[in-house]
């Protein structure tokens, strides 16, 4: 149910207001037939030259329904951020080069949106649509904003369930946007869909009892077709992973895909006893989808308990795995398990970058995917088979390396019933926050953490939907070191470093790429900056007051430019890093959006 | 699961008044135990009450009972869980004497005297048979995307869409009950007829009505399961109605063997005693 702000009636009628205008646009869409803007273009390259007026101009005109065929060629309307990652192809990357190496100097604010939601601090990816931004907060609050104002259009709030998963927080990290409604998981494990133009719920579904199964809904969701697809915390719970797709338009359940094979299936004999009940597999961030091979990407979390796994003998699938699917029924086509039998609590869990590569002579079309065990793998996307995988740190003992066909070398497995020095920490050798890459650089940029911890090992028994990790942990710092992490730009293919941006704490927000020659991010203390995408070199920064942990994004309004970032600090591992920083007690928490531009006399 | 060394721990089945002392050293350890495992967990509390997305909770000053009900009871409008009902209420206090001991301040003088409520674990089970407790599992069983749960809150646990089979088993044989679930058409509970709606658009929506208020009609959508609650505006609805019908799904003989229908059927007579 909406919750209704105290100014509705001012809202109302800006709604009503816009709803006039979409009303119209859509109308002219109508007469111009379906949004073929992209196919009038012709190739991406070409669009990369055009100016941005051109391209503002025929995106208003194909400022039509967000459908399938929009999202498919989101990258033919930079003017948007139409998707979680920007795109299918998950690169985080903008066409838009207004804003650029040589005026970036003269950024600044033109607006800031505050949630008023502070527990959980603000991990958003907005998305914007035709001139609104839609931006999730903690608690489930969802805000239709101006995209070139800030203003408020319409204003959400999921009804506060009586419990919640404790283990897996509050906040929320974006939506999805189609067919009119705007989709988001919530923190008691349900769907729901708004409509998008007046914020009134159209249907809501329970994707399986979170009081029971422990389990809720942190990522944003994907719409691949009429489905709309999500994924589910739960890694560090006796709980049993899944991915389900639902009916757009109706949320009617239309297939589940089970992380963990159940009896009869293949895969379910990587598993002792009973132990696949409760065996974690976690699907807690985004997937992704190629059109093109009409394939589903989701990448599976760790296996449960974290660090105890004397009770799951076998290699554990599909956790610490890729899988694709058939995304019109859930079917598994291929997999690639990273981390057979994990025992460190390195989920796989993260972004996949779709990215067509020249692999050692030989054209291939590649999957990117960083993990939390502090490893890049690369993989053929058509068939899931091993490429390449390189460090993005060097507190790494864990393994020794990785094979040329991607075996382990090396496992040092903590031992059960003792503590035992760990790298890189539980928050990962990269947090979940998402690197960009730029087709302008051919590079990919992500951060990296160098962290360690004592983890000590226990013996476990599940509880269903209780925590599940069999053992706990000490921060530690790093051997040769002050703990620390790094901003880095790499070969996607061989790793190699090209430079490095140093941070004192650790780097916890996504990147943006754009065609401007630069990459934003933000830092812990609250400064968001862009460097340089050849160098590296810091160019710009502004203090937003809270600290980053969201994913910026870049749009256009009327023929301007803007980046937005989230701002504000709180989260799991916000949390974890006062035992490695004291002061970081203090960093304040926060949960707002900043907007920036350049001055309008700079056109 | 027999070689694992189980956790001195949800042993707390005497019911009767029961003074603890919050410094014993039993206590403490069945109190580190248990944080270990509930609390300092992953994002929590850190170990040993360090401090990660939850506060620090060593070198502070605690008043017992305020440290007690926070932890029973839970902070609303945080992530903060109430363990009551969870844990046994012994267990929660073994929490609390544990973070006592963390204190920079223990609390001097020992043996305050505690009375045990008779709240118990989630694992407790109550005064169920053992097939009952079976059918119990069955009837929340995770495993299954169909089970009763989904639609039954039972026992403080499942979704209210259907009825409280509790109350509807009332008085009903085993026969019955075997019938409702393998022929669910046979009887309607009261107040459970099936909603109908015919929309503008052409759709027909049958189900379990929600609510409804001047603008808008909420429906759970029997076409799937788990039922998607859709919120209808009334001038989206062509003509509305009910009929002698139940939503519950067919084919539950499909989700679950004979056999376990009867131990279901077990469960649901005995919680309807």
């Amino acid at each position: 149910m909406a919750m209704l702000p105290h100014d509705f009636g001012v809202d109302r009628a800006r709604v009503a207001a816009r709803g006039a205008i979409s009303w119209f646009q859509e109308t002219l869409a109508l007469d111009r037939g379906p949004p073929t803007l992209g196919a009038a273009l012709g190739p991406v390259e070409h669009m990369l030259r055009l100016s941005l007026g051109a391209i503002l101009a025929a995106a208003m005109l194909s400022a039509a329904e967000v459908d399938f065929e929009r999202l498919n060629e989101a990258d033919r309307e930079p003017a948007n951020w139409l998707t979680y990652y920007g795109t299918y192809k998950s690169w985080r990357y903008s066409p838009l080069d207004q804003i650029d190496r040589s005026n970036i100097a003269k950024l600044q604010p033109v607006w800031a949106f505050e949630s008023g939601v502070t527990d959980g601090g603000m991990q958003s990816a907005p998305l914007v649509i035709d001139g609104v931004m839609y931006v999730s907060a903690a608690w489930n609050r969802v805000f239709a904003l101006d995209a070139a104002t800030g203003e408020r259009l319409w204003s959400y709030a999921y009804p506060e369930p009586e419990t919640i998963p404790g283990t897996y927080g509050t906040w929320n990290r974006g939506v999805a946007v189609a067919y009119g409604l705007v989709f988001m998981g919530t923190l008691d494990n349900h769907v729901v869909a708004l409509d998008r133009r007046t914020g009134e719920e159209a249907w809501r579904v329970e994707v399986e009892n979170s009081e029971q199964c422990g389990c809720n809904i942190t990522s944003a969701p994907l719409v691949v077709k009429d489905l709309v697809i999500t994924g589910v915390t739960g890694g560090d719970s006796a709980h049993r992973g899944y991915v389900n797709a639902f009916d757009a338009r109706t949320g009617r359940h239309r297939w589940r895909f089970w992380a963990i094979p159940g009896p009869g299936e293949p895969g379910h004999e990587t598993w002792s006893g009973e132990s696949w009940k409760y065996g974690g597999g976690s699907t807690w961030i985004t997937g992704t989808y190629d059109p093109e091979l009409d394939l589903l990407y989701w990448a599976i979390g760790n296996p449960a308990a974290d660090f105890y796994g004397e009770e799951r003998e076998g290699d554990n699938l599909y956790t610490d795995s890729v899988v694709a699917l058939d995304p019109d029924t859930g079917e598994l086509q291929w997999h690639y398990q990273q981390i057979p039998h994990d025992v460190w609590d390195y989920d796989t869990a993260y972004e996949m970058v779709l990215l067509d590569l020249d692999v050692r002579g030989q054209q291939r079309r590649t999957l990117l995917n960083p993990s939390k065990s502090g490893y890049v793998w690369l993989l053929d996307r058509e068939n899931g088979e091993f490429l390449a995988a390189w460090p993005l740190v060097e507190s790494s003992n864990w393994i020794e390396s990785i094979g040329p066909q991607g075996q382990l070398i090396g496992r040092n497995e903590p031992a059960v019933g003792e503590t035992s020095f760990i790298c890189p920490a539980i928050g990962g050798g990269r947090s979940w926050n998402h690197g960009a890459y730029s087709p302008d650089t051919g590079w990919f940029y992500s951060t990296g953490l160098e962290w360690c911890q004592n983890v000590t090992v226990r013996a476990e028994e599940p509880r269903e939907g209780m925590p599940f990790f069999g053992g706990e942990f000490e921060m530690a710092h790093p051997r040769d070191g002050p703990a620390r992490s790094h901003l880095s730009a790499y070969d996607p293919v061989t790793g190699a470093r090209r430079w490095r941006y140093e941070h004192k704490y650790p780097l916890l927000a996504s990147q943006l790429a754009t065609a401007g020659g630069l990459v934003f991010s933000g830092d812990a203390t609250g400064r968001f900056f862009a460097l340089d995408a050849e160098s590296g070199r810091e160019l710009w920064s502004f203090r937003t007051g809270s600290g980053h942990r969201g994913s910026a994004v870049t749009y256009a309004v009327d023929g301007r430019q803007y980046v937005a970032t989230p701002s504000g600090w709180g989260s799991a591992l916000a949390g974890l890093t006062t035992q490695l920083w004291p002061e970081a007690a203090d960093f304040p928490s926060g949960s707002s959006v900043f907007a920036f531009a350049l001055p309008e006399d700079n056109e | 699961m027999t070689r694992l060394a189980v956790y001195p721990l949800l042993a707390a089945t005497c019911l009767a008044a029961q003074s603890l002392d919050l410094s014993s050293p039993e206590l403490i350890a069945d109190g580190s135990a248990l944080f270990a495992q509930n609390c300092a967990v992953g994002y929590c509390h850190g170990s040993e009450g360090r401090a990660a997305r939850g506060p620090a909770l060593r070198d502070r000053v605690w008043e017992p009972r305020d440290l007690y009900r926070v932890t029973a009871d839970g902070l609303p409008g945080t992530s903060m869980p109430g363990w009551k009902g969870i844990l046994a209420d012994r267990d929660v206090w073994a929490v609390v004497a544990y973070v006592l001991s963390l204190s920079s301040e223990p609390p001097a003088g020992a043996g305050a005297v505690i009375e045990l409520g008779p709240a118990e674990g989630r694992t407790a089970g109550a005064e169920l048979s053992a097939e009952a407790l079976r059918g119990k599992e069955l009837f929340f069983d995770l495993t299954r995307q169909r089970r009763c749960g989904v639609c039954h809150r039972l026992d403080g646990m499942g979704t209210a869409i259907g009825p409280n089979l509790a109350v509807a088993a009332r008085g009903k044989s085993r026969e019955d009950l075997m019938r409702a679930i393998t022929n669910p058409q046979a009887e309607v509970a009261y107040g459970f007829e099936q909603a109908w709606l015919e929309l503008r658009s052409g759709e027909r929506i049958e189900g379990v009505l929600a609510d409804e208020t001047e603008s808008r009609v909420r429906i759970f959508d029997a076409a799937a399961v788990p039922p998607p609650l859709r919120t209808v505006l009334k001038r989206e609805i062509r003509e509305q109605g009910t009929r002698e019908r139940s939503s519950m799904p067919d084919g539950l003989d499909r989700t679950y063997a004979a056999e376990e229908i009867e131990l279901i059927v077990t469960y649901l007579r005995e919680m309807s005693r």
